[in-house]
């Protein structure tokens, strides 16, 4: 309790203790300050005598001014910001002093108080009205904020949206060059190709023509010398036209074998296996490569294009095997599985690789023509061409195509 | 202490009183501290009838010199309705006049708000050049 309130709460014993030595209360005063920040300096002690003198005046003349005049009071109490508990005090004391056990003169000083406190309890509710609104700003505040929050989340999604947009543009113009670019080696692998048909076919030509002078016109020159002999010394024509007859024998299968590497027409009459068998036992023969061969005989139910690409294959692998493989073996096998007619070339040479470092630069550029070839014939009736090669392993070629129709 | 006359033609179940000076206000709240006494408010009620009938004086006399205040008894006497009227300057705006702790003068910042809050019913007109007109009403509980 600060030295002023106890002095105040003193009174009551020691009668009018507010007129106490004015530098006495001054000096206990001026050392002391409320935590409400009022200062319990002069303006409250002339408050407290305002108060009492009109509160006494009231007690001997009840009467309306008096009572305007406590409003008056109580209205300065709070803008000079005396607090409601002092306030009390103030009135306590004076009540107590002036009133001891006169009931009349108790009511009256309650009448008189109340008055002065009419001020207080109108600001009591003023403050509270302001604190309704203060929170109704703040609802507001914090609705606004929501507000804003939601905003800046659809706008943030709205940015991220337009990034993944942007990025789906930037991927699929990306994916086009790609497209675009496999388009271009496609294109260029297809004039290769088709560069190199024309020029195989040339030189299929040009081998088959020189390989017939060569050959054809060599034995039936040498016929002709036989049959001259023949005509000249008589008593060796028999020898001669012997002989004759053989080389004769000689080039038909020549020209036989010519014929059916241009066409084998074998493939219509005879059907494919006979076809194949036929071709690999030549083939066997020429490179002394053995080469075994299985077939089952639904291959006939083919169509005639299927059994064309078949037929090419078998043809354009071997051959392979033949000029690079160094192989010592190979077998040429078609069956049937659940989902295709399956033909499988094997050999046990060397692993089958398409690094420019394999060989000559032209041989391998041939053979990867050579593949691409018979990728593309396969392509064309509807199969799948894969070469399973491993060092150490030698290399299979498998060529799947769709079964025919007749044995699904 | 001087009193003013009470008007003419005063309504009836109430009286109409003009206040030109402070006498008028004490005068002011004695008729109504009776009349509200006599209606059978609580003490506390009057207090604050009275109280609100400083303000609304005050007012007056501070801004318009002179106006008048009408006491009426109404709802078959459950409630005390009390005009203020006068033809002063009038108050530019209201509602910044009736925040709490707005105050034009050099008053203590309670004035009409002051008012509304220690009464049930309250509603001010006001417009410059025009005056203002204070209608409110305490209800008997």
């Amino acid at each position: 309790m600060s030295p002023t309130e106890k002095s105040i709460g003193q009174a009551k014993g020691q009668g009018r203790s507010l007129r106490q030595p004015a530098s006495k209360v001054r000096s206990a005063l001026a050392i002391t300050r409320t935590p409400s920040g009022t200062a319990h300096g002069d303006p409250f002690n002339r408050f407290s005598k305002r108060y009492l003198l009109a509160f006494q005046n009231y007690l001997l003349h009840p009467e309306e001014v008096f009572l305007q005049l406590a409003y008056e009071l109580g209205r300065q109490a709070v803008a000079e910001g005396i607090g409601l508990l002092n306030l009390f005090r103030i009135h306590i004391t004076a009540a107590e002093r002036a009133c001891s056990n006169d009931s009349e003169k108790l009511a009256a000083a309650g009448r008189f108080f109340m008055e002065a406190l009419s001020p207080f309890e109108a600001t009591h509710r003023g403050f509270r009205e302001t604190n309704d609104k203060l929170a109704e700003l703040n609802a507001t505040l914090a609705k606004r904020n929501n507000e804003l929050g939601a905003i800046n989340f659809a706008l943030k999604q709205e940015i991220e949206e337009r990034k993944r947009t942007e990025n789906a543009l930037r991927q699929s113009k990306e994916h086009y060059r790609v497209l675009f670019n496999d388009a271009r080696v496609m294109q260029d692998n297809l004039r290769h190709l088709s560069n190199r048909v024309l020029h195989v076919q040339e030189d299929e030509r040009k081998r088959i023509s020189r390989e017939l002078h060569d050959e054809v016109g060599q034995a039936l020159t040498a016929v002709n010398v036989h049959l001259t002999m023949a005509r000249k010394a008589p008593e060796t024509a028999h020898r001669q036209i012997g002989d004759a007859q053989k080389l004769l024998e000689q080039t038909m299968d020549s020209v036989h074998r010519f014929a059916r590497e241009l066409r084998p027409a074998m493939l219509d009459d005879l059907g494919l296996g006979a076809a194949l068998r036929s071709y690999i036992k030549a083939f066997s023969e020429r490179t002394r490569l053995p080469v075994r061969f299985d077939a089952v005989s639904i291959i006939e139910e083919l169509g005639s294009d299927e059994k064309m690409v078949l037929y090419r294959v078998v043809q354009e692998g071997l051959t392979n095997v033949a000029r690079h493989a160094n192989a010592t073996e190979a077998s040429v096998t078609i069956r049937a599985t659940r989902v295709a007619m399956r033909l499988e070339l094997t050999d046990d040479g060397k692993a089958f690789s398409l690094e420019p470092k394999d060989g000559p630069p032209v041989q391998a550029d041939q053979k990867r023509l050579g593949l691409l070839g018979m990728q593309e014939r396969v392509r064309l009736v509807n199969g799948t061409l894969h070469i399973d090669s491993r060092e150490g392993k030698g290399t299979t070629l498998r060529v799947d195509l769709p079964l025919p129709r007749q044995s699904a | 202490m001087c009193r003013s006359e009470p008007a003419a033609d005063a309504p009836k179940g109430g009286a109409r009183l003009i206040v030109r000076s402070s006498p008028d206000i004490v005068h002011a709240r004695q008729v109504a501290r009776d009349l509200a006494i006599n209606m059978g408010f609580p003490g506390s009620d009057v207090t604050r009838i009275a109280s609100a009938i400083s303000e609304i004086a005050r007012n007056i006399l501070d801004y318009a010199r002179e106006g008048e205040i009408e006491f009426e008894s109404i709802r078959e006497g459950k409630a005390l309705l009390i005009t203020a009227r006068d033809r002063g300057p009038g108050i530019p705006d209201v509602s910044l006049a009736m925040q709490y702790g707005y105050s034009s003068g050099s008053g203590l910042g309670v004035g009409l708000p002051g008012a509304r809050w220690l009464m049930d019913d309250f509603t001010i007109e006001s417009r410059p050049g025009k005056g203002t007109v204070v209608r409110m009403t305490k209800w008997l509980a």
